[in-house]
């Protein structure tokens, strides 16, 4: 047993979901690690103190008291069509749907802004940035490339890329593909 | 003869008054716990106690086709506690003893019998832990509270959420994840 199958069996150990054998497989591995153990005492200890958290019943004054507020505003209180919800219910919604329009929004004008950024340097950075180590962009299509004198610049590897069609450029963090060019491959570095 | 949840839920949605002031006395501990675990104070409490009962009773008509009544009336209580708690956010509760621990807190876990100075660390460690609840993202506190503090099953905190089960595990372990590192912190604070 690795620590890291031990660790992702801790929640189920304080739970008492493990099964007899498996619990003792767990149990072996932390008696013998550390660290292990330590997490394990700790997550013992989370559980037993949230056990120990209570909440006092209030007095039956107060429940008198609070069913007849209860009654009071039930009083004449028609009930609703099974579709009802509530105003704060439909405020929820309604915000998790706006939110999540937004989300969509926004990650779809990223990748639109990110593909034009990329689509318009590639027009301006020249052949000569291409250099050893540093994140470089193709400045025209890979035909281009190869019959130019700049192919020392490129290694032995990438040269052989180059002659497949694809030219690998390192761009820390993005990672696509060129509709108007096809045949250049962006990679992560 | 004492009635079943069922009976009472039927005679109610036929309009039985009784069966109704029956239900709230069943179950109003219960949503009062979760309310004040979630919110902190009785106020709040109260408010979801009473929101609870209202709204169950305007919608009275859909629980002939409710299979659990109390997953109906936890789900409501807890989507109200979550409203609630986001509409006063910024509000956050402080705990009324914010005493550093000590640093060579261990808790009992065994069946002896504490010490007094063990009890007070636990004592400590309790006041911690209740602070740190309220450090948590909504849906994280509420998982923690009904499954550790309320003794809810995930499954049935499963269907009060309409989730599956494993979002319940994850949130429940992400959250007492949380709550280690901030009780870790605290200890170390003391040391």
């Amino acid at each position: 047993m690795t620590c890291q199958n031990t660790l992702s069996c801790l929640d189920q150990l304080v739970d008492n979901e493990l099964t007899d054998e498996k619990k003792a497989q767990v149990m072996e591995h932390i008696n013998a690690c550390d660290k292990c153990k330590k997490e394990f005492e700790e997550l013992k200890q989370i559980k037993y103190l949230l056990s120990k958290v209570k909440t006092n019943e209030p007095s039956e004054e107060y429940w008198s008291e609070v069913t007849g507020l209860i009654n009071a505003r039930t009083l004449d209180v028609e009930p609703v069509d099974s579709d009802y919800r509530s105003h704060t219910e439909q405020l929820s919604i309604k915000r998790n749907s706006l939110l999540r329009s937004i989300i969509s929004t926004a990650a779809a004008l990223a990748i639109l802004f990110t593909a034009l950024l990329l689509g318009s340097q590639q027009n301006q950075v020249s052949l000569a940035q291409i250099g050893t180590g540093s994140p470089v962009l193709a400045t025209a299509d890979v035909r281009d490339l190869l019959s130019s004198d700049n192919k020392a610049l490129f290694s032995a590897n990438d040269q052989r890329h180059l002659a497949q069609g694809m030219l690998l450029v390192g761009i820390p963090g993005v990672l696509g593909r060129f509709a108007a060019l096809p045949e250049l491959m962006i990679i992560t570095e | 003869m004492t009635k079943t949840i069922p009976e009472l839920v039927n005679s109610f949605v036929g309009g039985d008054e009784n069966a109704f002031a029956e239900l709230i006395k069943r179950f109003r501990q219960k949503i009062y716990s979760i309310g004040f675990q979630m919110l902190g104070n009785h106020l709040d409490a109260d408010e979801v106690v009473q929101e609870t009962f209202v709204r169950i009773f305007k919608r009275r008509k859909e629980l002939a086709n409710v299979k659990y009544f109390s997953t109906f009336l936890l789900r409501i209580a807890t989507n109200y506690s979550i409203d609630l708690l986001r509409r006063k956010k910024g509000h956050r509760i402080i705990a009324e003893d914010s005493c550093n621990l000590p640093g060579e807190i261990q808790l009992t876990l065994s069946k002896r019998v504490a010490t007094p100075s063990e009890e007070f660390a636990n004592k400590k460690l309790l006041e911690e832990i209740k602070r740190a609840l309220t450090n948590l993202p909504p849906k994280q506190r509420l998982t923690a509270i009904l499954h550790d503090i309320e003794g809810y099953t995930k499954s049935e905190i499963a269907d009060m959420f309409e989730c599956p089960e494993a979002t319940v595990r994850s949130n429940l372990h992400i959250a007492r994840n949380k709550l280690r590192k901030i009780l870790r912190r605290q200890i170390k604070k003391g040391e």
